[in-house]
């Protein structure tokens, strides 16, 4: 408004449609204000004011203005899909570390089993000679077929069929353990077992042992 | 909402809608300074939207303090600047462009005068020369237009702008020298 009013006052000094005494103050006022003495310098030069431009200027604001408005709309959505893209680059990396974390442990317990894999174990088969021998252990065939599956390590590595004769004395012990297999082999764990992890019932016995290897086992 | 609102809201927020109203109303006299150094009705309207183009950028950085006199000298220099780009020298006029900026210091006018400022006055209206004398004495005392002073004395309009616009300056500096003098 005040603007509208100041742009009048120019443009009825520039045509000489003012007063003496408007004039002067215009002057005066022009004088404190090289602002104001600069504007009517440029009308005056120019003749007049065209009040077609400045309405043209004054649109050119208002839309440089309107232009933000869009642009920020625009920025916006850019911004919104840079969060997305983060939010689902992060998302990515948690599932890829939580995919890891199980991976990784499995691989530790595969590298474990193959410790176990070069260790082989043998496999008995019991056959007591019923025509020369009375003796049977006091817990049962079964508990000397266990002894040797978890104590008889095999250290001979015998396989094939060992014929084992013994005596029994009255504390149910075996004594005169004689073991046949392989030629100058002592079978001293085998005897070892017989003698003191079985108790056993009768006077003698005889007993073949099949022994084969099971095999090498692959995975626990 | 007063311009200093209006420049701190532009400082934080950066929004061209609260640039945009403080700087149209000052739209037509920056026009009307544009024509003036650029002489071209295309230019200036053009330089016009320069202007407020680069107050998007300064206004948030800068901190101005009178908006009216700053922006001013800004659409000056910016004028100038894109003359010296043109290669086509205008013919400013120096002593004027030097009166003008010094003009912010009047501003202070306002100081209570006492009996002896007025004969300091009189003697330092003696010290200026007689063109310059009269049109300020034609000017402020009888308070007359450029024009009629220009028809009495016989001089160019633009003669006895300047002649006043000296002659107050020349009267200022000699005032403030009698008073530091004392």
């Amino acid at each position: 408004m005040e603007n509208n009013y100041q742009l009048s006052r120019i443009h009825n000094y520039v045509h000489g449609l003012m007063s003496r005494d408007e004039m002067h103050a215009l002057e005066r006022e022009a004088l404190e204000d090289p602002f104001l003495q600069d504007a009517i310098d440029g009308y005056k030069l120019q003749q007049g004011v065209d009040a077609k431009q400045l309405s043209i200027l004054q649109q050119r604001l208002a839309t440089r203005v309107q232009e933000q408005a869009t642009n920020k709309n625009r920025r916006f959505y850019s911004w919104q899909r840079l969060a997305i893209g983060m939010a689902a680059g992060v998302m990515f990396m948690i599932v890829c570390t939580l995919i890891l974390m199980r991976y990784l442990p499995q691989q530790r317990t595969a590298t474990l089993t193959e410790v176990v894999v070069n260790e082989s174990t043998y496999d008995y088969k019991i056959t007591p000679n019923n025509n020369s021998s009375d003796a049977i252990p006091v817990d049962g065939w079964g508990k000397l077929y266990n002894q040797l599956s978890s104590n008889y390590s095999n250290s001979e590595e015998f396989q094939g069929t060992l014929y084992i004769t013994f005596k029994i004395d009255n504390n149910q012990r075996a004594f005169n353990i004689s073991v046949e297999g392989k030629d100058g082999v002592k079978y001293d764990e085998l005897k070892d077992i017989i003698r003191n992890k079985i108790k056993w019932k009768g006077t003698q016995g005889a007993i073949t042992l099949d022994v084969w290897e099971v095999g090498a086992y692959e995975e626990i | 909402m007063s311009e200093k609102e209006l420049l701190l809201q532009y400082k934080t927020t950066g929004s061209l809608e609260v640039l945009g109203k403080l700087y149209a109303p000052y739209m037509s006299l920056l026009y009307g300074v544009c024509f003036k150094y650029l002489q071209d009705a295309e230019q200036s309207q053009d330089a016009v939207m320069q202007i407020f183009e680069e107050l998007i950028i300064k206004l948030r950085t800068h901190e101005v303090d009178n908006f009216k006199s700053w922006l001013h000298v800004y659409s000056k220099n910016y004028c100038l600047m894109q003359l010296r780009k043109d290669k086509r020298r205008p013919q400013v006029d120096i002593e004027e462009n030097l009166f003008e900026s010094e003009q912010k210091l009047n501003a202070v006018d306002a100081d209570k005068w006492e009996e002896r400022d007025f004969e300091k006055l009189e003697d330092c209206m003696q010290t200026l020369n007689a063109e310059q004398e009269q049109c300020v004495r034609l000017f402020y005392l009888e308070q007359k237009c450029y024009k009629d002073i220009a028809d009495e004395t016989g001089l160019d309009l633009n003669k006895v702008k300047s002649a006043i616009q000296n002659g107050k300056r020349n009267l200022k500096i000699c005032m403030e020298s009698k008073k530091n003098g004392k």
